[in-house]
């Protein structure tokens, strides 16, 4: 869920930017230190991809609906800090075009669905894949899961922090309704990652930044 | 297909048209902070609204658009009004909250709608990694739609050969259309190259 | 034809893909200056790679000499290559910002406005300039990619498959407009009609090879004759 403008008092507001804003210029430098000409394209498509993803809405029971982010995945293509920074701009026009977010809580927004799957996400599977090597599937649906576990419990602190709701009373129906959307996400990681692999081994040797 | 362009208000000769786009974003910005800043006070946002109304009319937007734009963050809003239901919290909290929200996304259309879409990504040529960022935006605008026009096109496909359209159908057109815009980077690649494109351009 | 000066000269080429082997075996060739060549032959006899090769887009074994020099970045300034697909050669958001970015990345002398008026000029596009490629129709969009080569003047065209796709209008006005390019042509097409209509030499490629070569008095059922013998 993106909070709109308007939600968040001045204190989250200047945490949540200061923190999102210099991951986004830290995963900047990292990637025009190593970047290649091949890569430039493939940012840019990828950016296309996900903010059609996120475009596309399915209804869900009681009028709320849920939208996919690709965000996961997309880190597990391209690594870490490429996908945190092209899913920020992403999330940065989303606010603009869809109205999913405002333009002062994209720092927020940021944190909780880009932060928390692509940087996160990432070094939670990096290390489990470690431990357990055979069960990719598993981890991959695992990790998007808690990651949307994660960004829910940020969202919840967010809104409380700024006095607009009490996190005890709606941590609870954040989480429930986050898992939903996480379950789905997870399906969408696993099912594509091995769609890749079996169509285009290829693309998942590219290089991580 | 035909598609609805974001920017399609932005060729009409209206006021904030007229205006630079990075004062426009500029003050955009500005106006968001003064809205989050300072303490409520409904006669300052009724003069807003009524600013941002004049302005909307003589830049030539036509209000059933701006509602419509105005609509799709509704279902935000009555999540986060559902959640500060439950947390018996006084509501005029959220109906303040909500006032500076719409007034935002007021503000944020005003913007969007007068700004033709590469005026847009100039702007973010002079951020840091500006030349990367618009670059990024420039394949998005280009991109898309023909990303969509693809998705549309498989979906129609899928359709015609009986195919009835579940989360699994979607699964793999999403699939497809990852693979299908991953070997168009190669090819936009080449063509990039052929024209004297290198990395270097970007630092 | 002998006499006039080598543009390009393709000696002992070979490439192969990682998931697919030899699609080009050991290719000799010589294009002389400002001639106008086809290559013609079923999908996968390598025309596009062949291509590819000469516009240094692929690593190859072999050679490619153009104007007596080996292939380096700065002779990219000489090739214009037109991709099938206008929406993989057009990546930017207007018609400008397209047809001038060859001229900006190769520096190239004079106002860029006025090279992009020029070249959208030379292909019958006036004041495309601010226009959308999205909202172009499929033949505009072959003539803007093709003003996006004219904006730096390259000597040598190489053009992928430029008729496929046009309507029957649109594609007599591009011949008309491949007939005015000034400089070497190398076309790789299943056209076969215009490759008669434009060619001075036509070559048959098949399976990565070059099977047979015409020169003048083209004869189109000889051509197709030839692609019926040569079905696997």
């Amino acid at each position: 869920m993106h909070i709109p403008d308007g939600f968040l008092d001045t204190k989250t507001l200047f945490i949540t930017n200061t923190v999102s804003y210099l991951t986004f210029f830290y995963s900047g430098r990292k990637i025009l230190k190593k970047i290649e000409a091949e890569r430039v394209p493939i940012l840019g498509l990828s950016t296309a991809f996900i903010f059609l993803i996120s475009s596309i809405s399915f209804p869900l029971p009681f009028g709320t609906s849920i939208h996919l982010l690709g965000s996961f995945f997309i880190s597990l293509i391209l690594g870490p800090f490429s996908a945190f920074f092209i899913n920020f701009l992403s999330l940065f026009l989303q606010s603009l075009l869809l109205s999913h977010g405002g333009i002062l809580t994209l720092g927020a927004n940021s944190i909780n669905i880009a932060f928390s799957s692509c940087i996160l996400g990432f070094y939670f599977y990096k290390f489990l894949i470690r431990i357990l090597p055979n069960f990719e599937n598993f981890i991959i649906f695992i990790i998007t899961i808690f990651t949307a576990f994660i960004g829910s419990f940020l969202l919840t602190l967010e809104l409380n922090f700024s006095g607009k709701i009490s996190f005890q009373k709606s941590f609870l129906p954040i989480i429930s309704f986050h898992l939903v959307s996480g379950s789905f996400e997870g399906l969408f990681t696993v099912f594509l990652i091995n769609f890749i692999k079996k169509l285009k081994p290829k693309l998942l040797e590219v290089e991580k930044i | 297909m035909k598609h609805h362009f974001i920017d399609r208000f932005a060729y009409e000769r209206g006021f904030l048209q007229a205006l630079s786009p990075i004062i426009k974003f500029i003050t955009l910005i500005f106006f968001l902070f003064l809205l989050i800043i300072l303490s409520p006070n409904l006669y300052f946002y009724f003069t807003i609204s009524l600013i941002l109304l004049i302005l909307l009319f003589i830049s030539k937007i036509p209000f059933f658009y701006f509602l419509k734009r105005i609509i799709l963050i509704t279902p935000f809003l009555a999540v986060i009004f559902f959640l500060s239901l439950l947390s018996h919290k006084n509501l005029s909290q959220f109906f303040l909250a909500l006032i500076r929200s719409v007034l935002s996304l007021f503000g944020v259309i005003l913007f969007l709608s007068t700004t033709k879409t590469e005026e847009f990504i100039k702007i973010f040529e002079k951020v840091p990694y500006g030349n990367l960022i618009s670059l990024i935006f420039s394949f998005l605008y280009r991109y898309f739609y023909i990303l969509e026009d693809e998705l549309q096109k498989m979906k129609r496909s899928m359709i015609s050969k009986g195919k009835k359209l579940d989360f699994k159908s979607y699964l793999i057109l999403s699939g497809l259309l990852f693979l299908r815009s991953y070997e168009r980077s190669e090819r936009v690649l080449k063509a990039m190259i052929s024209k004297g494109w290198n990395i270097e351009r970007l630092k | 034809m002998e006499h006039r000066k080598v543009k390009i000269e393709v000696i002992n080429l070979s490439f192969s893909y990682e998931e697919k082997k030899d699609v080009l075996k050991d290719i000799n060739l010589r294009v002389f200056e400002n001639e106008r060549l086809s290559l013609i032959g079923e999908n996968g006899s390598g025309k596009t790679t062949l291509l590819l090769c000469i516009c240094g887009l692929l690593k190859f074994k072999g050679k490619v000499i153009i104007d007596g020099e080996d292939f380096k970045e700065s002779l990219r300034r000489k090739i214009g290559f037109l991709f099938e697909n206008p929406d993989d050669s057009l990546f930017m958001p207007r018609v400008y910002d397209d047809v001038a970015f060859g001229p900006k990345n190769f520096k190239i002398q004079g106002k860029l406005d006025e090279i992009v008026k020029s070249s959208l000029n030379k292909v019958g596009l006036k004041d495309f300039e601010n226009r959308v490629p999205h909202h172009l129709s499929f033949g505009e969009k072959k003539k803007v990619s093709l003003a996006s080569l004219l904006s730096y003047d390259p000597e040598i065209f190489l053009l992928d498959e430029p008729t496929l796709g046009l309507s029957p209008l649109a594609r007599k006005e591009f011949i008309k407009l491949v007939k005015n390019l000034r400089g070497t042509v190398v076309i790789a097409t299943h056209d076969i009609d215009f490759a008669i209509e434009i060619s001075d030499r036509i070559i048959f490629l098949n399976k990565g090879k070059i099977k047979r070569e015409y020169k003048e008095n083209f004869n189109k059922d000889e051509i197709i004759k030839l692609f019926e013998e040569n079905i696997t």
